[in-house]
């Protein structure tokens, strides 16, 4: 047998020391890794790191962990082979329009051969630089690193990838470099203030941390832009839901009452013994909605919650109507029926197309408009959910219109975003609805709306 | 060393596979120790491909096993042929037949797993996208890939012929199980580097030079680094190539914004990379 280049006492070693660094190693890796470096022409030690690799790592995060490992183990400058070497740009960086100093062979090193060292001492050199950090200031984190990395030190240091006479695709390599370098790099710097600004930080006291969130339970309003969309697909998921449960609704009630004369008349075809009964055929009543969302400056992210929700229903339903408002009325239903929904969270960014007049909310005019444009539906089993604060910016509200309102509709439901403590504070004019709506839901949270869901599928058909 | 197992690159590029030496020192590792080796990495990276390539050159007869959810052993080991033994039972009629008869080998349907076991002649069995089998699978899987058996609760157990090769394949949609992966060996198998996918291209594309490859490669490795979901595999950037160069229209960006269904299959991706590629181009 051949003598292997590396006894299988060292090489047992190496597993515990790997296994010891939280490498997660089988017990039997020795035997295998034994007779792989036996029957590989394996010619020195580099080479036999590089085959076991295959053996002590299963997974490609770990890689690096293992190079870093074999290296202290084997007191070793590890340079191994890998498969992730796109270009080379050894030659490219050759032709940088930045002159050679130390700095600039530094980091050109790092972008040829990168490790976590070389990056952490590239971002320390950055902020030692940098002489106006000053943590005592009322500033985040995130602006300091916006300051190193508009710093003279660092733009001096972006200029490696300032690149002559390379041709376009080769450009492209190279931007993705230096972008894929600033996110990394970016990273970095904030890991290094951040540990820098806590060095000198006494511990938290338990009491006066934030608890944590429910989502569910997180005002629409204050949610962030990942819990937004999180949350918006929950909405619309909701909608869904609800257009299923009105569906069987529907659908479980097609039976009406048992026919006693067509039972009798089928009866005779059996010898007159009643094998089965004869249901009367019933008028399928399908909800006809209309949804109404009001979607001024301080309404507009609630209604995007109400549109998203909507778009679910509208998907199983055709008679189901939108209509957005501020201080007149449009109508949205194929846009939110067709559209995923981040182009219904377009309808923010157009905000200024739904500005009728003056870009405050008019509720009167805005009801006025609405019941114009629904004069042919007929009222009956007609259904209004609103979605709005009933802020009227102090306009008149004709009690005429709301006779017009509750004449038109069966019944409606509204969903109010504010605390029910403000309703009717101010130019609110809820109260004004109140004795005319089936119900006021405050819905402010994912929870309240569920709860909504809940009532209305009840409620509805 | 046993040399003829072994595979080089230049074998496999006959088969159309163009390799890295990392690949084939993880093939060839695998084969050497007769260890199954698991390949990890994005979709479309080529590793279902490096295994019909592999059984192609060989010409080992390749049994694929393609993983989902839900898959238990009735599909991927053995099944006993109920209808079978039911016919059997009611052609009986003098009550001969004992419980050892029904369950014999008469009635054992094979599953793929079982076949590379008992196969006679050289086989690769393919375990493709393990992945997405449930752990119940997984476990499954362990006896076969440690002692290259299986048990069979009424027949015994039944030992592997020893002259099959697995090959497991995943997509990293989820961890898979410690146990598992020690019985293997690890190849981690990302998107090619820009050469070879140019030389992977050049040889799909008829008329495509060295120059125009690199450089169509060097675009879509710029592509994949962006943030978009789903990046483009080889395949359908070859597929994409094939219809532009076919069109004799030239690789303008012009052409990709065109005709990016083919290579981007997200309406969100199709726009990030029409952005960026727009960004690039003003920036330059």
């Amino acid at each position: 047998m051949k003598t292997s280049i590396i006894s299988s006492k060292v090489l047992s070693e190496f597993a515990t020391f790997c296994r010891d660094n939280d490498l997660d190693i089988g017990v039997n890796i020795t035997k295998d890794s034994f007779q792989l470096l036996n029957e590989q022409e394996i010619n020195n030690i580099h080479q036999a790191i590089y085959y076991l690799q295959f053996l002590f790592v299963n997974n490609y995060k770990d890689i690096e962990k293992y190079k870093f490992l074999a290296s202290r183990f084997f007191n070793l400058n590890l340079k191994l082979k890998n498969n992730d070497k796109q270009l080379d740009y050894e030659s490219l960086f050759s032709n940088t329009n930045q002159e050679k100093d130390i700095m600039n062979s530094l980091f050109l090193d790092y972008l040829l051969s990168p490790t976590q060292e070389k990056l952490t001492s590239l971002s320390y050199d950055a902020i030692s630089s940098f002489e106006s950090l000053d943590f005592s200031r009322p500033v985040s984190i995130n602006y300091w690193v916006e300051r190193i990395m508009t710093s003279s030190y660092v733009e001096e240091m972006m200029k490696v990838f300032l690149i002559n006479d390379i041709d376009k695709y080769s450009k492209y390599q190279v931007y993705a470099l230096e972008q894929g370098f600033l996110k990394d790099f970016r990273d970095e710097i904030f890991t290094q203030l951040f540990n820098i600004k806590n060095q000198s930080k006494e511990p938290y006291d338990y009491e006066f941390l934030d608890k944590l969130v429910d989502l569910s339970e997180k005002d629409f309003l204050h949610t962030d832009k990942s819990e937004r969309k999180d949350l918006l697909q929950q909405a619309r998921k909701l909608g869904m839901y609800l257009a299923v449960k009105l569906k069987k609704k529907t659908n479980d009630n097609k039976k009406g009452r048992v026919s006693l004369r067509k039972t009798i008349r089928k009866s005779l075809s059996y010898g007159g013994s009643m094998f089965s009964t004869v249901h009367v055929r019933k008028i399928k009543k399908k909800p006809k909605l209309i949804v109404f969302c009001d979607i001024s400056g301080s309404m507009a992210l609630y209604s995007i919650f109400g549109l998203n929700f909507l778009s679910g229903i509208l998907k199983a339903f055709r008679n189901i109507r939108a209509f957005v408002f501020i201080d007149g009325t449009t109508e949205v239903t194929d846009l939110v029926r067709n559209n995923t929904g981040e182009e219904i969270s377009s309808i923010l960014g157009q905000w200024n197309n739904y500005v009728k007049l003056d870009g405050h909310s008019d509720y009167s005019f805005s009801f006025e408009t609405l019941l114009d444009n629904i004069k042919d539906i007929s009222p009956n089993n007609l259904h209004l959910l609103v979605i709005g604060d009933a802020r009227n910016n102090y306009r008149f509200l004709d009690e005429k219109l709301l006779i017009d309102i509750s004449e038109k509709f069966e019944k409606i439901y509204w969903l109010n975003p504010e605390k029910e403590a403000y309703w009717s504070t101010g130019d609110s004019i809820i109260n004004h609805f109140q004795p005319i709506c089936e119900s006021i839901e405050e819905v402010r949270n994912l929870n309240q709306l569920k709860i909504f869901v809940e009532k209305i599928s009840k409620k509805l058909v | 060393m046993n040399k003829e197992i072994i595979v080089t690159i230049k074998q496999l590029e006959q088969v159309g596979y163009f390799a890295s030496d990392y690949i084939i020192d993880a093939l060839n590792s695998a084969l050497v120790l007769n260890k199954p080796l698991l390949i990890e990495g994005p979709a479309g990276s080529g590793k279902t491909w490096l295994a019909k390539a592999l059984s192609h050159l060989k010409e080992w007869n390749l049994i694929r096993l393609q993983s989902h959810e839900g898959i238990d052993e009735d599909k991927a080991l053995y099944e006993w042929n109920y209808r079978k033994q039911l016919l059997s039972l009611q052609s009986d009629i003098d009550g001969e037949k004992s419980i050892e008869d029904i369950f014999s080998e008469d009635f054992l349907i094979e599953r793929p797993i079982l076949q590379a076991l008992r196969s006679k002649e050289t086989s690769l069995l393919l375990i493709d996208e393990v992945d997405r089998a449930d752990e119940e699978m997984e476990a499954l899987l362990l006896e076969v890939l440690a002692e290259d058996q299986v048990t069979i609760p009424e027949l015994g157990t039944i030992s592997g012929s020893h002259n099959f090769h697995t090959i497991l394949t995943s997509n990293s949609t989820r961890e898979l199980s410690d146990a598992l992966k020690r019985r293997c060996i690890y190849l981690y198998l990302d998107f090619p580097e820009i050469s070879r996918e140019a030389l992977i291209l050049s040889h799909h594309i008829e008329g495509l030079d060295k120059n125009d490859s690199e450089k169509i490669a060097s675009m879509i490795s710029y592509i994949r680094k962006l943030n978009i979901q789903k990046p483009p595999s080889i395949a359908e950037v070859a597929d994409w190539l094939k219809y532009v160069w076919s069109k004799d229209t030239g690789l303008g960006e012009r052409n990709l914004k065109k005709n990016i269904g083919i290579l981007i299959k997200n309406n969100h991706d199709q726009k990030v990379v029409i952005e960026e590629i727009e960004n690039f181009n003003n920036k330059q």
